[in-house]
């Protein structure tokens, strides 16, 4: 036995230094954006920030429209979370459990263009924007995100493994589809639901490309967007502290949401994985 | 009057069945069908400045003489051939590490992982450029505090480099959480026999983990085979394709010829190369990882 724990612990110690080498980066930004302009660019670093200081969201709040960013952020990935869990939970249920004529056919379809490359889509999609006059609106950012079928893949998935007496004894007690949709599977799916609801909240908020093709005015800007306008005008040239402010802003209310609902995203991954 | 019932019963479910549908259809239709015809369309014509007229397939010949498509083609292959192996192997590497560990620490060791890829890119980048700059940077502080001469990490010699470490600190973290799924679901009693066979754990490796792991590492090879061919956001804030079109991938010129040349149509038909090109390789992965796992 005493042999392999050599091993074994020199390998628990490379994952901790993983784990550190991860973290690090975002300890340094958090850390960062509290230090002022010189302390930010000083060698030796200052590993702790010793005299705190909250200038650098002061001027970022003071020179650019942050409110208005985080508003777009947030509209955006609200509602066209709302959206997708309402088309695709429909769909879903209508596909795995009421089965039409024709139903396959249509799912076989969804699949194989979640096989196209989502970034190819980009340019022609743009394209027909442009069509539809969406451009530079939030409406225009957020519509295309409910056209892609994974949260149909998913959900389909999760609802056909409900069982059908369920579906049946509604029917029985004089139910409409609309009804044991409402009364029976949608309870059931929530843990599905709520998978997916997270995943396009966080894809919505952090589809840069997306957003930045589409909006080309200061105040329309989301907040990932408006940070990255904020760098290339050189509002942070040399100023780290404020630089690493932009990036708490544009990160933070992701990061939140993961960590608050972890638990789901591990459940989601997995359950694309195997099951796809 | 029972068979008229079950008539429109059958009838309306067709109804009701299409009607649960028809929201999502709408917007699958309008926002990845269409464009998908309209991007093969646009990639038959040109635009001179003034109207589209059309070329045939001769968007398509010029990409074959232009140099710059070749370049990037070549600056693709490269981030693939790195960052699919790399990400696989590292991503199992961690995933068997972290499964001997309790429920606990496994889901903080996933959760810890998983944020670089759940993080706005945009932050990301703002934080590797600082950990990255030449004068104030922890890189070059690092490096020359154990011995060694700063270096230009967004430079011609050390780009792939750099951007490879963002990219794999990016990647790492789905593919982690479903490898770590997959080996917790191997059945324990399966090394229990092979250790009463003496087993080794190499042996063990591929007798047992291997075939069983089969099916979630053909996933991630071929997701990560998808994702590495679409880099392409971290170059267009880090880098811009610089320099000296070094890192100009596939995704990257097709961005800079739509919304800086305005050649929409050029775009789209490198676009459409692109997917066949991705589909074809992702196929030829399916192929000869699927044929084996029955042998």
């Amino acid at each position: 036995m005493k042999e392999s724990r050599l091993p074994r612990y020199s390998a628990n110690l490379g994952l901790l230094l993983l784990v550190l080498f991860f973290l690090w980066p975002f300890y340094w930004m958090v850390s960062g954006s509290f230090k002022n302009s010189s302390v930010s660019i000083q060698i030796p670093p200052e590993w702790f920030p010793l005299h705190p200081t909250l200038d650098n969201y002061a001027t970022l709040f003071a020179k650019h429209p942050i409110n208005s960013w985080f508003y777009n952020s947030f509209f955006i990935s609200v509602v066209s979370t709302c959206l997708v869990i309402v088309t695709s939970s429909l769909a879903s249920y209508s596909l795995a459990k009421i089965r039409f004529r024709g139903s396959k056919a249509l799912f076989g379809l969804m699949v194989a263009a979640m096989a196209i490359p989502h970034s190819v889509l980009l340019i022609p999609l743009f394209n027909v924007m442009q069509q539809f006059h969406l451009v530079n609106t939030l409406w225009g950012v957020l519509l295309p995100v409910v056209g892609w079928p994974f949260g149909v893949f998913l959900l389909k998935q999760f609802i056909q493994t409900l069982p059908e007496e369920l579906i049946d004894a509604a029917k029985i007690d004089g139910c409409s589809e609309l009804m044991t949709f409402r009364k029976v599977i949608l309870p059931l799916a929530k843990p599905g639901v709520a998978v997916l609801a997270i995943f396009t909240f966080v894809n919505s908020w952090n589809d840069y490309v997306w957003q930045l093709i589409m909006l080309n005015e200061k105040h329309m800007y989301t907040l990932p967007v408006g940070v990255k306008f904020a760098q290339k005008i050189q509002e942070f040239d040399n100023n780290m502290g404020m630089a690493m402010a932009g990036a708490v802003l544009a990160t933070l209310p992701v990061l939140i949401v993961f960590l608050y609902f972890q638990k789901y995203f591990t459940e989601g991954l997995t359950l694309g994985a195997v099951k796809g | 009057m029972k068979p008229i019932t079950l008539a429109r019963r059958g009838l309306n479910k067709q109804v009701i069945g299409w009607l649960f549908v028809l929201p999502m259809l709408l917007f699958f239709i309008t926002f990845v069908l269409y464009p998908i015809f309209y991007a093969i369309k646009s990639s038959l014509y040109r635009f001179d400045y003034t109207r589209y007229y059309w070329v045939g397939f001769g968007n398509y010949a010029a990409l074959l003489k232009n140099e710059l498509f070749r370049m990037s083609i070549k600056n693709t292959l490269i981030f693939v051939v790195f960052m699919v192996p790399s990400v696989t192997f590292i991503s199992l590497l961690l995933a068997s590490l972290i499964c001997s560990h309790g429920k606990k620490l496994q889901s903080f060791f996933k959760a810890t992982f998983y944020i670089p890829t759940v993080s706005s890119l945009v932050s990301i980048v703002i934080i590797w450029e600082y950990i990255y700059n030449f004068q104030f940077g922890m890189g070059n502080y690092v490096l020359k505090s154990i011995g060694f001469e700063p270096i230009n990490f967004l430079g011609v010699n050390y780009v792939y480099f750099s951007l490879m470490l963002v990219l794999l600190t990016m990647s790492l973290g789905a593919p982690i959480v479903v490898f770590t799924a997959a080996l917790n679901g191997i059945p324990k009693d399966l090394y229990e026999a092979s250790a009463i066979d003496g087993a080794k754990a190499v042996r063990k490796f591929f007798n047992i983990t291997f075939p069983m792991l089969k099916p979630t590492l053909l996933y991630v090879v071929v997701t990560s085979t998808i994702g590495s061919f679409q880099i392409f956001a971290i170059i267009l804030i880090m880098t811009g394709g610089g320099p000296a079109y070094k890192t100009t991938t596939i995704m990257m010129l097709i961005y800079r010829e739509a919304f800086i040349n305005m050649n929409f149509g050029i775009a789209n038909a490198m676009g459409i190369v692109l997917c066949i090109l991705i589909c074809f390789i992702a196929f030829i992965q399916f192929k000869l990882l699927k044929s084996d796992v029955e042998y």
